[in-house]
């Protein structure tokens, strides 16, 4: 792969509310590859949607960008004035939602609404934006795509909303196109045709496509590289079928193990991650994930792991790291996921 | 024993039937309008074995949370009838029906709507108790600990409220009041939906193990197939207000007899990239069409990649028969599938 | 029932510590200082209130405790009316009459209007099509007009006030009600009380109403000074409490008659009304805002 099309260095965004300050994303760095598809997953909490839109400055109130750099095309999109980053926004990278409900307006026909999306970061003529607006509506494959254009958001389906989000999205050709759980709020089979479609615009236009979900299936089908996001921290990247097959984290790997498979055996115990996502506010001492780590050590109540490199390409922060649990803590036999359990070494002192 | 004892379980008058729940030709049809109606659950039988989960699957609107409320009677049926251990509910109004329902409850999907933000845990979980004067005064609190332990919260935590808790907690919280009137049938309505996967995955663990030690019946609603072929002994997929699909779960998702549970199989994402890749899509042509006009002879044609149009698929309706031992399809061709 | 936990205990942490609506309603009104100011001034006129019950400086129908029109001095310190009664005594007793028509009111309204909201909203059906079909009937009339006409027709008491405001007053409370009953009857935690066997009494009183509190304490603190204002207006006219009980209304309207000699007869009341009418508006203010689920943090 050639060189990135985006950096993210050290991105740093806070909250300050009035119960103190919330570290929702805290040194995240990742580079984006023209063309790859690279995913981010993590529970929810974990800050995917925050640093989604810390990307396009887009962070609401009371959240701020403390620290850090994001570039694009040799500029740190950080520092570009709000009119430089409104062009950006849109040409070069498109943002699609999880409810395309709220950010299509209701009260303006969609294929008017693509069209303005088109007008403004291009020169034409108002009937040619609608005609393509048209064509892209086609190109998403919306049933009878002319007289939908016609139709108000409301008098769309679900899907085809978030269809005509996507539309709106490529409107413009854009180089990155960030996508923040574009099909949670949809039942599977539609969420099945639009993850395809987004597959296919991956490979047709060469846009690079930044993928936030929940769902590891999603990950596993769509991308070729994966962030896994941990209290606002990401604690394992690499390529996909690494990750899925070799995690070197215990949280991705305690992710993997939770999640029932409509491919296993029946009646497997699922093993669960006992305890919950640390409150940001406070985020637990040295590793994040200790208090719920089935393989911590002593110095992982202190000590703030960084990513380093654990296979080709592959990277993770922990001390521990899963091939060292596997040989010392005997993981595989472990039959269900608690803190603590593997190591023995820190039982019982959580507590202080 | 103590809330056993006291909950005394009216005998079936001709109990000959071993099912647990007994649903005959359920219809539902929901006022939308002048002179329409949302058929949302459309003559549906089925019949819930005493210990097993049945799961219940389908894309959102084909009617699962009303045939679940319809089951547990919190709606009125339009027509059809609901039998409990052989007692016809649909027949049973005012304080006959309420004396019915410590034998059901429900869980469901949003763990911040289901409890009162005004009522402290402890009275939540006590509700059930109360309302029925099963017990009071240190028995009943207790009891509430008890059931809290069960759950696996602290017991100490009675006196918070649910915005003290996370969507989990709050889960575990709604299961605790579930068990307390120790019902034989609880409804999970979607009752994991809402929760991060690592969090799904306690949850699960806890029904299957509440299920083994008090000997539960659960209606288990969801749409995520995974979850639900998972807990489920047998599986029923719903189109549009019909069951078009009953197996036992390991069969259905094997060899589904229906070409709508293949297609919904097919669309589920297995978190294993080799697999997932090589996995082809069956795709359905088109949107769910509405619940107030649906589709003439099988529901599922305008979508249906087998279909043979415009006979019979478009004018005959195929009926839920046994396909093979104990696995119903509603398809006309289903050895196609 | 077997106690063996049927899984461990989860791991201790819960949600970061949230306030409850009440005490998060209570850390924003403290901020609110106007609210603040309202609620202590308030305090201040019930005290007097409860004050005048056992005391006043001078019998307040007492007739020539000195000169009449006598501008405030160190003895009166409001000085005399026009018969020579003390300012300051009558303006305490006053403080009692609006105070009990204001709360009187809303407490009448609050016991019919609550029910039938209730009612109306929960059950649906025949009851629910009478009352609405009442109350909007009710709505293109002014509420002021009805009151009027009933005290003229039951005649000036302060009993009569009361039964006149709250004859319309039940109505926008018993709107309100049934708005939030119908909105609250959906929620899942309903649904789960009626599974888990509850009475509809026990959903209406023990879930429905306990969540619709902060609306209706909102409502009922605004009807107050609507209440307190309307008595003053019809006391003003002759409409209001009899002779010799003295009532804010009526002390500026035997006042107006000599406002060229001694306008302390007319500004004392004018002030203790207005700042009354204030005091609640404010607080209601800050009752809104601080009970706004849709404004916490
Ligand atoms: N408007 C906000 N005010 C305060 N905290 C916020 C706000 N938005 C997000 N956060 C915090 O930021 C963290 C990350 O949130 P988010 O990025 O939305 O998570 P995800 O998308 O992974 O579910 C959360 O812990 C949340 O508490
Ligand atoms: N109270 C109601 N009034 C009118 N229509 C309803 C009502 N409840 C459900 N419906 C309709 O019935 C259909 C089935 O709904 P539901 O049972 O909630 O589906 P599911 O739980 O499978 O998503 C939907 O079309 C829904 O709009
Ligand atoms: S009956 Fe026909 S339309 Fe219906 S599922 Fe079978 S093949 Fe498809
Ligand atoms: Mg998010
Ligand atoms: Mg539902």
């Amino acid at each position: 792969m050639a060189t990135p099309i985006l950096q993210v260095k050290d991105l740093q965004t806070q909250f300050t509310t009035h119960d103190g300050v919330v570290r929702a994303v805290d040194g995240v760095s990742f580079d984006l590859y023209p063309g790859e598809s690279l995913g981010i997953v993590g529970e929810s909490g974990s800050g995917k949607s925050v640093t989604a839109l810390s990307l396009l400055r887009l962070v609401p109130n009371p959240g701020r960008i403390v620290g850090g750099q994001v570039l694009f095309r040799n500029d740190d999109l950080l520092q570009l004035s709000d009119e430089e980053m409104r062009e950006i926004r849109g040409r070069d990278i498109a943002m699609i939602f999880q409810d395309p409900q709220s950010s299509l307006n209701p009260v303006l026909r969609t294929g008017f609404q693509i069209a303005e999306a088109m007008l403004a970061h291009q020169r034409s003529t108002r009937s040619q934006a609608l005609r393509r607006a048209v064509e892209l509506l086609r190109r998403v494959r919306i049933p009878a795509a002319e007289s939908r254009a016609k139709d108000y958001p409301h008098q769309l389906s679900g899907g085809m909303r978030q269809r005509a989000m996507i539309a709106m999205g490529l409107a413009n050709a854009p180089a990155i196109v960030v996508a923040d759980e574009p099909t949670t709020a949809l039942d599977v089979t539609v969420q099945a045709q639009i993850l395809e479609l987004l597959a296919d615009l991956n490979h047709e236009l060469g846009a690079a496509v930044v993928m936030i979900t929940h769902n590891m299936g999603v990950v596993a089908g769509l991308c070729t590289r994966v962030l896994v996001m941990y209290a606002g921290q990401i604690v394992e990247q690499g390529p996909v079928e690494q990750i899925f097959e070799d995690p070197q984290h215990p949280y991705t790997w305690s992710l993997l193990k939770s999640i029932p498979r409509v491919d296993a055996v029946r009646h497997e115990r699922l093993r669960s991650i006992e305890g919950i996502a640390p409150d940001l506010l406070r985020p637990p001492r040295g590793c994040r994930f200790h208090p719920r780590c089935p393989f911590r050590v002593e110095k992982c109540f202190s000590d703030d792991p960084h990513l380093i490199e654990v296979k080709p390409d592959q990277r993770a922060a922990c001390w521990v790291t899963m091939d060292r649990a596997r040989a010392e803590m005997g993981a595989d036999d472990l039959l269900d996921i608690r803190p603590g359990s593997a190591s023995g070494v820190q039982a019982g002192r959580l507590v202080e | 024993m103590t809330a056993e004892a006291l909950v005394d379980v009216p005998q079936p008058a001709g109990a000959s039937a071993p099912a647990l729940i007994r649903v005959e030709n359920l219809v539902k049809h929901f006022p939308a309008g002048i002179g329409q109606t949302v058929k949302a659950v459309d003559g549906v039988s089925f019949d819930i074995k005493p210990g097993e989960t049945l799961g219940l699957v389908g894309e959102s609107g084909c009617g699962k949370s009303t045939l679940g409320r319809l089951v547990m009677q919190l709606i009125p049926v339009s027509s059809g009838k609901v039998f409990l251990d052989g007692v016809e509910l649909t027949r049973l109004r005012g304080e006959k029906l309420r004396q019915k329902r410590r034998e059901m409850q429900i869980i469901f999907q949003d763990p911040f709507a289901s409890l009162d933000p005004r009522m402290t845990v402890g009275d939540i979980v006590a509700e059930p108790l109360v309302n029925f004067r099963v017990m009071r005064g240190r028995k009943l609190s207790q009891r509430v600990q008890e059931l809290l332990r069960i759950v696996g919260l602290n017991p100490n935590f009675n006196n918070r409220y649910p915005h003290e808790f996370s969507g989990g907690q709050r889960q575990r919280i709604g299961i605790a009041r579930a068990l307390a009137l120790n019902p034989k049938l609880i409804v999970c309505d979607e009752a994991i939906s809402a929760l991060d996967v690592s969090i799904q995955a306690q949850i699960v663990n806890l029904l299957e193990d509440l299920q083994r030690e008090f000997k539960l019946t659960y209606l288990f609603i969801a749409h995520d197939l995974s979850v639900v072929r998972h807990i489920s002994d047998r599986v029923m997929v719903m189109y549009l207000g019909k069951i078009i699909e009953i197996a036992d779960s390991v069969e259905t998702y094997s060899s589904p007899k229906h070409p709508y549970t293949k297609a919904l199989l097919s669309a589920i994402p297995i978190p294993n990239p080799k697999i997932q890749r090589g996995r082809r899509l069956v795709e359905l042509s088109g949107e769910i069409p509405s619940p107030i006009s649906p589709p003439s002879g099988c529901r599922f044609h305008t979508r249906c990649p087998i279909a043979h149009l415009p006979t019979p698929c478009a004018d005959v309706e195929p009926p839920l028969e046994e396909k093979r031992d104990a696995h119903l399809a509603a398809c006309h061709f289903s050895q196609d599938v | 029932m077997a106690a063996t936990p049927a899984t461990v205990v989860a791991a201790e942490p819960i949600a970061p510590a949230q306030a409850s609506l009440w005490s998060d309603a209570w850390r924003k009104l403290r901020r609110n200082r106007l609210a603040l100011g309202g609620a202590v001034y308030l305090t201040l006129v019930v005290v007097v209130a409860l004050t005048a019950l056992v005391w006043t400086p001078y019998p307040m129908a007492e007739v020539g405790v000195g000169i009449p029109y006598s501008a405030p001095s160190l003895q009166h310190w409001l000085g005399l009316d026009t018969i020579g009664r003390d300012v300051l005594s009558r303006l305490m007793v006053g403080a009692q009459v609006s105070l009990l028509v204001g709360v009187g009111t809303q407490l009448v309204v609050l016991a019919i209007g609550v029910p039938i909201g209730l009612a109306a909203g929960y059950f649906r059906g025949v009851f629910d099509q009478v009352t609405t079909f009442v109350i909007n009937l009710f709505y293109g009339v002014p509420n002021l007009l009805v009151a009027l006409i009933l005290v003229f027709l039951l005649g000036p008491s302060l009993t009569n006030i009361i039964v006149a405001i709250a004859a319309t007053g039940w109505m926008d409370m018993a709107r309100l009600v049934r708005g939030q009953t119908l909105s609250l009857r959906e929620r899942d935690f309903i649904e789960a009380s009626r599974a888990a066997g509850a009475r509809p009494a026990k959903i209406l009183f023990g879930h429905v109403l306990p969540n619709a509190l902060g609306p209706i304490i909102v409502q009922a603190t605004f009807g107050v000074p609507a209440a307190i204002l309307f008595e003053a207006f019809m006391s003003f006219l002759g409409l209001g409490v009899p002779p010799p009980m003295p009532s804010w209304g009526s002390m500026a309207a035997d006042g107006i008659t000599a406002i060229r000699i001694a306008a302390n007869l007319v500004i004392a009341p004018a002030v203790a009304l207005s700042l009354t009418l204030m005091a609640f508006n404010f607080v209601g203010d800050g009752l809104r805002d601080a009970l706004d689920p849709r404004q916490r943090r």
